[in-house]
């Protein structure tokens, strides 16, 4: 069992290869961004993060039906991850479910009415709305 | 005796003169308006037409004098209207477009920035 800065010291590296992991993300190198995302979640097992970031990728791929997969564990870890309602929102939106994706979005702002994931909130609820008229 | 005879023959010849330029004037048409004032006349019908269409011919007669150079003007100034209402329509198309467009690229950039921060806010949590 770790302790004190021990634990602090490998909870900021688990952070660096979290963020390391996005960058790989960002620049499309996907199976790279995957084995740093699952060396992740074997560290943090009960954390929601990595299934987050998984379902990322798994988004940036394509593969939406494993992104909504990854978030919908990511749920069972934590039932009020704003960030994972926000995330199964535009996979929702991906996959045509607007009003599925505007449930999504109303409970992530209920969780988080402020802050970073209120604002994706809104942003993705606009586009929401302006795709909404179209189908 | 001579010089009678030399002016007699001055005076025949001022009074062809003025006969002449008599029998002109019989022969040319009437007073027409300067050429200023028709061009000016040609383009208040242009303005006239662009502000309200049918009252710049109508102006440009006015001012022109009911010239028939003036009429042909408004008639073109009406047609130039025409041409710039479709350009300006066109304008208006594209830049409809251009607003759509640039408000697509912020929302794309908003929503990206937003799904970055989110992510590190999540990262910088975890406890």
């Amino acid at each position: 069992m770790l302790k004190g800065k021990e634990l602090q010291d490998q909870l900021k590296e688990v952070k660096l290869m979290l963020e390391a992991g996005c960058v790989y993300r960002y620049a499309g190198r996907f199976r790279e961004a995957r084995d740093i995302f699952q060396g992740v979640r074997a560290l943090l097992p009960t954390q929601e993060v990595s299934d987050l970031a998984l379902a990322g990728v798994s988004m940036d791929e394509g593969k939406l039906d494993e992104a909504e997969a990854y978030c919908r564990h990511a749920l069972e870890l934590n039932r009020v991850s704003a960030a994972a309602y926000a995330q199964l929102a535009e996979i929702q939106l991906l996959k045509n479910n607007s009003a599925g994706a505007r449930q999504s979005l109303q409970k992530s702002m209920e969780i988080s009415p402020n802050g970073p994931t209120a604002t994706l909130s809104r942003t993705l609820l606009r586009l929401t709305s302006m795709i909404a008229p179209k189908s | 005796m001579s010089e009678a005879l030399i002016s007699n023959g001055g005076i025949n010849q001022e009074l062809n003169q003025i006969e002449q330029q008599s029998q002109l004037q019989q022969f040319q048409p009437p007073h027409q308006p300067g050429m200023f004032r028709r061009i000016l006349g040609g383009v208040a019908g242009m303005a006239g037409n662009m502000f309200a269409p049918g009252i710049g011919g109508a102006l440009g007669n006015v001012i022109g004098g009911g010239s028939s150079f003036a009429a042909g003007l408004g008639a073109s100034g009406s047609a130039a209207n025409a041409a710039n209402l479709a350009a300006a329509n066109q304008l208006l198309a594209v830049a409809q477009q251009s607003n759509q467009d640039e408000e697509m690229t912020e929302l794309a950039s908003n929503l990206e920035k937003s799904k970055h921060e989110t992510f590190m806010a999540v990262i910088q949590n975890i406890t």
